[in-house]
């Protein structure tokens, strides 16, 4: 998989997004939502006789209304879904959460940052679809980083370490060396 | 001209479809924008598609309401009802 802004030396290692039983809340309150239009249609067709009051067309123009409407909050909540993501690579951990139409924030944590991990796994279906919040204390600009809703949440826990022993051991100083430049300018800091 | 004889309802259909353009456009500039695997380019196919048919089923809607249900005579003596205007 690739994202933009990826490097070309870095690898994805995860994309995550927020467990699928938030999609499927987002299914069912919209199902709910659409029944009760046509349900309110329907019944006030039935039991106020719209058509004699000469208002069943226009009860019918509100219901397409309050469909175009739910139609979009409907998708509005997908993009939310599908735009909010994590992406753990061998390098970093980039963070990207949508909010609304108009504010996207993204942050990136390199794996020096990372100081500590813990894992929450908060009511009933968080304990029995094993899903749960990740939250990444740092020592960056960002204080904490946090992954909502993600699924297996000890897994990726421990994939983050993971990709951490594995970074501080291959750049022991922090220091990244991708091309022919950086790296001699880099063996020169380190000599020095 | 009358306050009555405006077109209200044309007015505020118009102006809510124009509103849901604008924000179906920004919504679909997002999913293109920055979605990046293949669901967000499914799920704006099928927004789009949805919503040209539930356009298209709000104007059929529209056209089929008889307008004249409305008891604009009888609401006419509650308007306007302010000196030199004429009723």
């Amino acid at each position: 998989m690739i994202f933009p802004s990826q490097k070309p030396y870095e690898k994805v290692e995860a994309i995550l997004r927020r467990h699928r039983i938030v999609l499927f809340f987002l299914f069912l309150y919209s199902g709910i939502l659409a029944i009760f239009g046509f349900g309110v249609y329907y019944l006030a067709e039935y039991y106020l006789n719209l058509s004699s009051l000469g208002f069943h067309e226009f009860a019918r123009l509100i219901l397409m209304a309050y469909l175009l409407m739910l139609w979009q909050s409907f998708f509005r909540g997908l993009m939310d879904y599908y735009l909010d993501t994590w992406i753990i690579t061998d390098h970093r951990v980039i963070d990207i959460h949508q909010i609304g139409l108009f504010k996207r924030d993204i942050s990136e944590l390199r794996y020096t940052k990372i100081q500590d991990i813990s894992v929450k796994m908060t009511g009933f279906w968080a304990t029995m679809l094993n899903y749960g919040d990740i939250v990444i204390q740092t020592a960056g600009a960002v204080q904490e980083f946090k992954f909502h809703q993600v699924p297996n949440p000890n897994k990726v826990k421990d994939s983050i370490l993971q990709m951490h022993d594995q970074f501080t051991r291959d750049h022991p100083d922090g220091v990244e060396v991708h091309d022919g430049v950086s790296m001699l300018i880099s063996q020169k800091i380190v000599n020095n | 001209m009358n306050t009555l004889d405006y077109n209200w309802p044309l007015t505020i259909f118009s102006l809510i479809l124009v509103a849901y353009v604008i924000t179906s456009v920004f919504v679909a500039y997002h999913l293109h924008r920055f979605g990046f695997g293949k669901a967000p380019k499914v799920i704006l196919i099928v927004f789009l598609i949805g919503s040209g048919i539930l356009i298209g089923a709000a104007v059929w809607s529209y056209q089929q309401v008889p307008w004249d249900f409305l008891p604009y005579e009888d609401l006419k003596q509650y308007f306007n009802t302010g000196p030199g205007l004429d009723l």
